[in-house]
């Protein structure tokens, strides 16, 4: 019993590193695709990346995911951010 | 010697502050300027106009069926969303709102109602 809980509660970090890591890739693509169509593609394909690791099971196969996600975030990050608007805008005119 | 010349310079700053303080002649009105700095009163947003432009913003994600958007809605128990929609509508909510909110408080925000609570209660939301 004990070894499930602690199987759910590494996943559930796992789950929330994920949303984190989302949020931070995504943020940072705003960053880079300062031009609103560029950023919704750019989106769109980071989108594409996390969703097709969906499903993966296995919790190491999964940490190692979220590991090489992060290095790439921190490899790619933009070092001068842009604070603006083309969020919001890319939902309603693709 | 420091916390000397610290008193000399508070008492000297503690001015009083009259609405009409004549400098340089002409008469300086500060009445508009204190009004301004005030942290309560009207520049903030109302609850409603925070409701209204939430449900706006959730309506507008192509996900979502507009039809389901109420001031109560869960995101993914409602609406039907992952976490990764909620993640892209917690980002249009902080751009709608000229908000930077920190990731692990974005990261809480799973429905409508703590959207608005977060939102209203935020004293940058604009």
């Amino acid at each position: 019993m004990s070894a499930s809980a602690s199987y759910l509660a590494r996943r559930a970090v796992q789950k929330e590193r994920v949303r984190i890591l989302y949020r931070r890739a995504l943020k940072d693509t705003l960053n880079w695709a300062v031009h609103r169509h560029l950023f919704y593609q750019d989106a769109s394909e980071l989108r594409e990346k996390f969703d097709a690791n969906k499903n993966v099971e296995g919790i190491e196969t999964i940490e190692r995911l979220i590991a090489d996600g992060e290095a790439a975030y921190n490899k790619w990050r933009h070092p001068d951010p842009y604070i603006g608007k083309y969020y919001r805008k890319s939902f309603i005119s693709p | 010697m420091a916390s000397a010349l610290k008193a000399a310079a508070l008492r000297h700053i503690r001015v009083p502050v009259s609405p009409t303080l004549p400098l340089n002649g002409s008469r300086l009105n500060l009445c508009g300027t204190v009004r301004s700095m005030s942290s309560h009163g009207d520049d903030h947003l109302t609850k409603e106009e925070v409701i209204d432009r939430v449900i706006d913003v959730l309506k507008s994600f192509p996900k979502v069926d507009s039809t389901k958007v109420t001031p109560e809605v869960h995101f993914h128990k409602d609406l039907g969303l992952d976490s990764l929609d909620t993640v892209e509508i917690v980002m249009a909510l902080e751009e709608e709102f000229k908000l930077e909110i920190p990731d692990k408080e974005a990261d809480k925000i799973d429905s409508c109602s703590l959207a608005i609570e977060y939102i209203y209660n935020h004293p940058m939301a604009g």
